[in-house]
């Protein structure tokens, strides 16, 4: 196994975690944001850069109905969000991906644009899908207000009033998006022409871009509506509430296959964090500075988990089981830390010990909290060269491949596919709207154009196909009869140097929950109030409680 | 690999309108996307698949309309040779019809350090449909082994460094080939003895609506129509009007 350190000054061997621990899709489901989240570290670059923030164009009448832009000006670009109001009846507002008409649509858009930029876009991104962007912009995305808070808030305003704190909190978000869509989707810039740039080179980050102005928008747009409503009678926004709301996103089964189709990327990720408890877990005693920040994140943590609302009984189990976990922390971090060899990790392993996994996770995400010079450089290490065809070493021996299957996949090995419902479900893409679905065998059409995603039995399927080869030739002997094979053999060399590369479980299995790889993701993203609408569509918060554009404009918080 | 969007957060696809009245700018990404469908739908195996649209997706960053191209070989799939038969050097096809460009690639990139590969010694391939095809894996494997190549055809030649530079214009050449025997040699002259090379800056490729139109109906093979049940399942079971 390839889990180098990566940084030679500090051996954390004996202190990380194995892919057989981590790796599992219960685990992953109970990810939680950590300060390694693409957003926090987008928030982190725009604030040492002191990145500056202004709105050039604001026409928007007094429906609501309009157009802006706002831009972001670093050092060396600037980037503008081109956003589209629209009015929209309630039967249209739908946040599935079959939409076709949203209350707003943005384009993040690469520079300044010009009128012949907004109005080629303005004729383009409020048709999304429908519609095609160039290589000048960077991400396309629509929202969707949250109608009963949106209501609320422009109500209040209007009559001079703040939004009530019980409704604000019940929702947290005016507006959810629905897509963001980047990487060269509908003519947009492909990932490579950007990746270069310092910016643009952590993962997502135009995408968290693109929300976080999003979000200034959503304020804007509800103190324009107030003070269009309301007059002289109206108020702005206050500051405190402002910043509790965050940009909701509703996400369902199409980000679901990502992280099983980006191999290497989701090895960054994992190994990035792992590396960075690890590190965490070998510091010798820790600061009094180190301990307050371990309590302070404590205490955030606890705030947001008493204002996470979930009514799915999936969620409202694990919520409960957090709460619980959360008080049995407080009690021990009463008496932490105590004189020895490595306080961190001797809190760690109670936590193993005494947590579940959602308390756990939890509890990964604190403890990195007060370390950002420890381990925030590892966010550098998060991306992926995936422009790189991954290509197959075809003078590996069988012997050797037989030998990497037992190493590496002896999780996939050890699934009974004889058992239908351990191939109870099939992983597909709809012809109606291309989005991935997922069905079920014995009782849906569509088995034989089953995705690739079923990654633990085709593992049993070259395993098996191997077993009836003849013979110690090379791989590319074996490929050459077997293309069949090609798809997962590539897989198998991507693994053997990427300890984090795969999701240890069965993703074909009739227990399998899309929404635990989705939770990951959006963790990854910094992701929090995870509130699922079902087993295959959650609903997110972006952003919630952190500071606006406004705020960091141009000058360093801390 | 690169085979869908690296850094997108849905997976779900660009739907093109079946007539288009202009020709179309692709991103790359769409590019490999689209034929990774394609020429699975075409009855590629997905391994395979990706390979395919990685050497259209790289044609078309060479100002070249690898699209077009691979869907030409993939509407022809079922005429092609097998599995090419290996000896001293010489690959024939087991059946009447010239061998499958990407699966010539594959195997010769597959072979890259193996002593029958094409970086130990000269390989001559009988017969290769679309052969500008196979030209994406030497470059990927040139660049990877550090051994600069040449290909060389009955009316032309290309060389590729092991930087991985080419000439696109000697490519072009190879484009109009429908089949032809490909001879690849490696290339064991000092680095100043290797020809100079220019490459042209890449623009974004523009589709005609035909190619398009085909491409996507292959893609359209690898969807499965929807019920009920699968539009169901895929949404929330509350109103999103709240």
């Amino acid at each position: 196994m390839n889990c180098i350190s990566l940084d030679p000054a500090i051996d954390t061997t004996a202190f990380r975690r194995s892919p057989d621990q981590v790796m599992r899709l219960k685990r992953m489901g109970s990810a939680h944001p950590t300060r390694l989240s693409f957003l926090r570290q987008m928030l982190r670059r725009m604030e040492t850069e002191s990145w500056r923030f202004d709105r050039p164009l604001w026409e928007v009448d007094d429906k609501g109905v309009g157009r802006a832009v706002y831009r972001a000006i670093g050092p060396v670009r600037t980037y503008s969000l081109v956003a589209f109001s629209h009015e929209l009846p309630d039967d249209m507002r739908s946040d599935r991906v079959i939409a076709t008409a949203w209350d707003a649509t943005f384009a993040l858009f690469d520079g300044d644009p010009t009128l012949e930029d907004l109005q080629r876009l303005a004729a383009n991104v409020p048709l999304q899908e429908a519609g095609r962007i160039s290589p000048r912009e960077l991400t396309l995305s629509r929202a969707n207000r949250s109608v009963r808070l949106f209501a609320h808030v422009v109500d209040r305003l209007s009559q001079g009033l703040q939004p009530d704190p019980a409704e604000i909190a019940a929702v947290g978000y005016l507006m959810r998006t629905t897509a963001v869509y980047g990487a060269g989707k509908f003519g947009a810039a492909d990932r490579a022409l950007i990746a270069q740039r310092d910016e643009l080179s952590s993962p997502f980050q135009a995408e968290m871009l693109t929300v976080w102005l999003i979000r200034s928008f959503c304020a804007d747009l509800v103190d324009h509506l107030a003070a269009a409503r309301g007059g002289v009678k109206a108020v702005r926004m206050e500051d405190k509430v402002r910043r509790s709301l965050g940009v909701g996103n509703s996400t369902g089964l199409g980000m679901a296959p990502f992280l099983v189709r980006h191999p290497v990327l989701l090895n960054n990720w994992m190994e990035a964090r792992e590396e960075a408890l690890a590190r965490v877990r070998a510091q010798p005693m820790p600061s009094a500075e180190a301990v307050q920040g371990l309590r302070d994140a404590f205490d955030a943590f606890r705030k947001n988990a008493s204002l996470w609302r979930s009514d799915h009984p999936l969620q409202t189990t694990k919520l409960a089981e957090l709460r619980a976990d959360l008080e049995k922390v407080a009690e021990k971090l009463a008496g932490w830390p105590r004189p020895e060899a490595h306080p961190w990790n001797a809190l760690w392993k109670w936590g193993e010990a005494e947590l579940t996994l959602e308390g756990q996770e939890a509890l990964l995400s604190m403890m990195l909290e007060p370390h950002g010079p420890l381990i925030d450089a590892l966010g550098d290490r998060m991306s992926a060269d995936e422009g790189q065809t991954q290509r197959i070493d075809g003078s590996m021996t069988i012997a050797a491949l037989r030998r990497v299957l037992r190493d590496t996949y002896q999780w996939a090995l050890d699934i009974d596919f004889s058992d239908p419902a351990n191939t109870a479900r099939f992983w597909y893409v709809s012809e109606e709207k291309l989005e991935p679905r997922l069905g079920y065998r014995q009782i849906e059409d569509g088995a034989a154009l089953e995705q690739p995603l079923c990654i633990a039995r085709l593992i049993r399927e070259l395993h098996d196909a191997l077993e009836r080869h003849e013979g110690d030739g090379s791989v590319a002997d074996f490929l050459m009869h077997h293309p069949e094979h090609r798809f997962i053999l590539r897989r198998v060399q991507i693994a053997m140097h990427h300890p984090f590369a795969e999701i240890r479980d069965n993703l074909i299995s009739a227990e399998m929950l899309p929404i635990d790889m989705m939770r990951c993701k959006l963790a990854f993203f910094g992701a929090s109030r995870f509130d699922p609408r079902s087993d295959k569509w959650v609903r997110i918060s972006l952003f919630q409680g952190m500071p606006y554009p406004d705020d960091l404009d141009g000058k360093s918080l801390q | 690999m690169r085979t869908t969007e690296a850094h997108d957060p849905t997976a779900s696809a660009t739907r093109y309108p079946a007539v288009s009245p202009a020709r179309t700018c692709l991103s790359q990404n769409e590019i490999e996307t689209l034929c990774l469908k394609a020429a699975r739908g075409a009855g590629m195996a997905w391994g395979m698949a990706e390979e395919a649209a990685f050497a259209a997706a790289w044609l078309s960053g060479m100002g070249i309309d690898g699209p077009s191209l691979l869907l030409r070989h993939l509407l022809k799939l079922d005429a092609t040779g097998g599995i090419p038969v290996i000896s001293k050097g010489q690959w024939t096809a087991t059946t009447s019809g010239a061998l499958c460009p990407i699966a010539v690639g594959v195997a010769l990139d597959d072979r890259a350090k193996l002593d029958d590969g094409p970086c130990s010694g000269a390989v001559t391939i009988a017969a290769v449909q679309y052969p500008c095809l196979t030209v994406p894996f030497l470059w990927r494997m040139a660049r990877a082994i550090h051994t600069p190549l040449r290909l060389e055809w009955d009316y032309g030649a290309v060389s590729i460094v092991d930087t991985g530079d080419l000439d696109n214009n000697d490519l072009s050449l190879l484009l109009s080939i429908k089949q032809c025997r490909l001879r690849i040699t490696p290339v064991t002259g000092k680095a100043s003895d290797r020809p100079p090379v220019t490459s042209t800056p890449v623009k974004m490729l523009a589709l005609s609506a035909a190619t398009l139109g085909e491409l996507n109906a292959l893609a359209m093979r690898t969807t499965v129509p929807a019920s009920d049940a699968s539009r169901r399942g895929a949404g929330a079971t509350t109103n999103d009007n709240d």
